[in-house]
């Protein structure tokens, strides 16, 4: 039997973030996830993707392309659903997120342990999301990529699978929380 | 030209100079106090097993969902935090229901709180995600974990320890500057209000509280956090001078008002706005990443500190 892989693409909800939607509902990029076993693309394209989705869905109305099954949806409120379903069982293959840079879908890829590209959207200011992204890189968490080196990223995420950490590992080296330094805030009597 | 000279110095020496004196009073006598603030050496007098009231500033969608992970990160502890007060700004319903559902789960009255990643829509063979012929949005929404059913829309506002309070926006997206101060002195008012229990929508809190004043206010990172962080300082100011004027001194007393900022973990190499602005302000900054450990607002000040990651 063949193992379902997915490719999970999520753009946020907050900026629309059109060229990497281009990149991904592309049928060179298609192409490229067959030759690498994926079954599956979903998009969360964001409410200014909906016209490029319908112009794919017209273009396309059969269910597969390149033996790739493609999926889409403007928003969800929470997205780990569709991130889990990345995740490897008796019947799916360790998927890949291939996310904008939101802090959220960062986050929920290295706690579900996810190969994962980012891809920060150049329109927008924010130059810090290009520093996470550049640090998760260095950690090995992660592809820096550019809407335009997409396919190279995802052949480097596949060729890097073995080498990246299997869980999060504690950089600083131990279990922290946030409510210990609250406590401390409070002065009880010792 | 005598007289243009002599009407000069007298608007100078009647108006501009006494406006620039005491502007200057101002800024000396807040800069000071943040610098006492920052360095006075509290007295550990508050016992341990009494009430605890910890307000918890939520914001948009992402710094909701890491404020309430990092909260219960290690199991959230009722019998320590005895009450909670969440705020949120207003017309944000998802953090009001994240907030109900995380007081429903640390509570103990979660209905079926099964562990999400359990969940059976969460497999590729499943989902009808990748099914075509409607409008995908459509389908969505009948196997999407938060449907949009009407019923599912309302959740409780406040319980026996606990209550959801709303804030006007301290700015909108795309607000004009010229109108943003107004609605940023909007949203201030609104945090003393909640912070002294006077605001509108305020329940009554329960009566093991001693005051309405919090003990404890964390935050990590919206605009509203800015707010209502200056606002408890602001308090407190107010609470030391008129101790000081009736003659109470400077006698040990209960911490309270205290305020915690932790910067956002996305923030590696600089600090965000709002963490730039309150760094002479909060008690307590937590930042996510070594680089920005250390930094501190003018000589004299704390130091944000490095916790660890505390979202993940």
């Amino acid at each position: 039997m063949i193992l379902k892989k997915l490719c999970f693409v999520s753009v946020g909800a907050t900026a629309s973030f059109e060229k990497l939607i281009r990149q991904v509902l592309n049928e060179a990029f298609l192409a490229k996830l067959a030759q690498h076993k994926f079954t599956h693309l979903l998009i969360q394209y964001g409410k200014d993707g909906e016209a490029l989705w319908n112009e794919f869905v017209n273009d396309f109305p059969e269910e597969h392309l390149h033996g790739v099954r493609v999926g889409g949806f403007d928003f969800k409120p929470e997205l780990w659903p569709c991130m889990h379903m990345a995740t490897k069982t008796m019947t799916q293959d360790l998927g890949i997120v291939i996310s904008h840079a939101g802090t959220g879908t960062i986050l929920e890829a290295l706690r579900l342990a996810l190969p994962l590209i980012i891809v920060p959207n150049a329109d927008l200011a924010g130059n810090h999301q290009v520093d996470l992204a550049a640090q998760m890189q260095d950690m090995k968490y992660a592809i820096h990529a550019d809407v335009d080196n997409l396919l190279e990223a995802l052949d480097k995420a596949e060729a890097q699978r073995s080498e990246r950490p299997s869980r999060v590992s504690r950089p600083y080296g131990h279990e922290d929380t946030v409510v210990d330094p609250m406590a401390d805030q409070l002065y009880f009597v010792d | 030209m005598a007289f243009s000279i002599d009407v000069f110095w007298g608007i100078f020496w009647q108006i501009v100079a006494p406006v620039a004196a005491l502007g200057l009073l101002a800024i000396t006598i807040i800069l000071a106090s943040l610098f006492i603030s920052h360095n006075a050496k509290l007295s550990k007098v508050r016992r341990r097993g009494g009430p605890v009231h910890v307000l918890i500033v939520l914001g948009s969608g992402g710094h909701t969902t890491e404020m309430l992970y990092m909260l219960n990160k290690t199991a959230f502890n009722t019998s320590l935090w005895t009450y909670r007060t969440y705020v949120t700004t207003s017309g944000d319903n998802f953090s009001a229901r994240k907030a109900a559902e995380f007081e429903a789960q640390v509570g103990g009255k979660a209905t079926k709180q099964t562990s999400p990643k359990e969940d059976a829509t969460s497999s590729i063979a499943t989902h009808n995600m990748f099914q075509r012929g409607s409008h995908p949005g459509e389908k969505d929404e009948k196997t999407a974990p938060t449907t949009k059913n009407p019923a599912e829309d309302k959740f409780p506002t406040s319980g026996e320890s606990f209550r959801i309070i709303e804030v006007p926006r301290a700015r909108r997206v795309h607000q004009s500057y010229l109108t943003a101060p107004f609605s940023t002195l909007h949203c201030f008012w609104a945090c003393l209000l909640i912070l002294t229990g006077r605001s509108p929508s305020h329940q009554s809190l329960p009566q093991t509280l001693e005051t309405a004043l919090p003990d404890i206010i964390i935050s990590n990172g919206p605009a509203v956090a800015v707010c209502m962080i200056i606002a408890a300082k602001f308090l407190r100011f107010f609470i030391f001078v008129s101790r000081w004027l009736t003659g109470r001194g400077f006698s040990p007393e209960i911490a309270r008002l205290r305020t915690i900022y932790v910067e956002s973990w996305a923030r590696v190499r600089h600090l965000s706005v709002s963490g730039k602005l309150l760094l002479p302000f909060a008690d307590l900054f937590i930042v996510q990443w070594r680089p920005l450990e250390g930094l501190r607002a003018w000589w004299g000040m704390k130091r944000t500190e490095h916790k660890g990651w505390l979202v993940i």
